[in-house]
């Protein structure tokens, strides 16, 4: 790579931070973001929160462009508490290539079988850009491909690009969501975080002091103003919007 | 809640001991915490070589005097941690500057008022309070030389920070320089972060447009 080439890159991530906040659509997102990515030999990449271990990743992702059949397979097989990647994110703040990600294999015994086998689905390489948003919460932006070719200065400018697409993102996946929607009640939020924490109905109910009906009516209309099908659905999605926490 | 109150040359002298205190707190986070190698312990103190007449404090207080959280403002005109130490943070866009520019400082909440997991009110007082005094003030655009995984959480107070160069390493920290404009929007926004819902800042002894430097460049 020259120095020419190499400022031309960084210039043309800076012109796409500028722009990301205008882009009306996901999948223009996508594919502006796809566009220039795809010059460092990146061709997938996900913007996703991080849930916990024992959750599928898929309903997590904000946007994305991952190979579908992997991600069946990876949530089928609940790959995501034996990824190694999905595991450093929590241990810094700085991005990192999958690589460097360590493996123990007395935390995560299938973690080498997870990187072998993305590996297989044309994830050899890859990099991820940890992200804390405002509440606290983890997502990452990841993106992989056969073999990346990345100088120091554009994994640098895929560093801040990151953070931008993950704002734009998030800004893009409120707004398909939403509209103005109307706020989840004290009571509904109380019951989807005891769901969230594990409980079933009938002892969020005794929990809250309430009748199973009455623990079913909130979560119904908790249901409706977020727009899901399901308890699990709602809880997701209240936990993505920061509605309620773990 | 916590009362934040801006304290500058003209009215430091109310502010003694809050200042004192401030120093002192800032040795315990940033030489104690965070260890940050190129700070120098002054008797138990925190004081770097930009901490002269002209710059600017919000000191978040307690009722009874207790400083819980605070940040500096610097003007641009003068040497600041951007241009005198890391100007690569800016290599790309080059630092806005001028009398309507000013550069953040030193934002920190003490241990004891932190919240696991959550957004610090003592600090969401400090950043709307200094919001407020920007509107007042008329300063159009801030700066700001920080660790670079802070920018998402820049973000999500409805701030939108401009990248001015590539991220640097330096000591073990990724830092990134950027810069945004404070608006009317932007306050409500981290309003409703922190749900806060009143003005935060307090003035004893100055009014509005009496800051050095700022002041020059809006009255002079």
């Amino acid at each position: 790579m020259t120095i020419d080439a190499d400022f031309a890159q960084v210039r043309t991530a800076f012109d796409l931070m500028d722009t990301l906040d205008r882009f009306q659509t996901g999948d223009e997102l996508r594919d502006a973001l796809l566009g220039f990515l795809r010059g460092f030999g990146v061709t997938h990449f996900t913007i996703t929160q991080l849930p916990q271990p024992r959750e599928r990743l898929g309903p997590h992702m904000i946007l994305s462009h991952w190979p579908q059949a992997w991600l069946a397979h990876y949530d089928r097989n609940r790959y995501y508490r034996h990824d190694p990647v999905g595991r450093h994110c929590f241990a810094t703040l700085d991005p990192f290539l999958w690589a460097h990600a360590p493996i123990d294999v007395g935390a995560q015994p299938l973690a080498a079988r997870v990187m072998g086998e993305a590996a297989e689905h044309g994830l050899a390489e890859g990099i991820c850009i940890p992200i804390h948003d405002v509440a606290g919460f983890q997502a990452v932006f990841s993106a992989a491909g056969e073999r990346l070719e990345l100088s120091p200065n554009a994994r640098r400018a895929v560093h801040l690009l990151a953070y931008y697409a993950h704002g734009a993102a998030l800004r893009l996946a409120r707004r398909r969501r939403s509209g103005p929607r109307a706020a989840l009640s004290p009571r509904e939020r109380d019951v989807l975080t005891w769901l969230a924490a594990g409980q079933t109905l009938g002892q969020v109910g005794a929990t809250l002091g309430i009748s199973d009906a009455t623990a079913t009516t909130h979560l119904r209309r908790a249901r409706e103003k977020l727009g899901t099908s399901n308890a699990t659905h709602t809880v997701v999605e209240a936990l993505r919007q920061h509605e309620i926490r773990l | 809640m916590v009362d934040v109150h801006l304290v500058c040359a003209e009215n430091r002298h109310l502010y003694e001991d809050a200042i004192d205190q401030h120093h002192r707190i800032r040795r315990d986070i940033y030489i104690g915490e965070q260890r940050w190698r190129a700070l120098v312990d002054r008797d138990g103190r925190e004081v770097d070589q930009f901490d002269y007449k002209q710059a600017i404090y919000l000191l978040g207080l307690e009722p009874d005097g207790t400083v819980v959280s605070g940040t500096r403002l610097l003007p641009s005109s003068r040497p600041t941690l951007m241009s005198a130490v890391f100007p690569e943070t800016a290599a790309l866009r080059g630092m806005p500057d001028g009398p309507d520019v000013l550069e953040w400082t030193r934002f920190f909440v003490v241990a004891s008022r932190r919240e696991e997991g959550r957004l610090a009110q003592a600090g969401g007082a400090v950043l709307c309070a200094m919001l407020e005094y920007c509107l007042e003030e008329g300063v159009r655009t801030m700066r700001a030389v920080g660790e670079a995984w802070w920018m998402p959480r820049v973000m999500g107070l409805g701030w939108r920070p401009r990248p001015l160069g590539l991220p640097v390493e330096h000591d073990g920290y990724t830092l990134a320089g950027f810069a945004w404009d404070p608006t009317e929007e932007t306050l409500a926004a981290t309003r409703a972060v922190y749900g806060i819902s009143r003005p935060c800042l307090v003035r004893r002894g100055v009014r509005a447009g009496r800051c050095p430097e700022v002041a020059h460049g809006l009255h002079g």
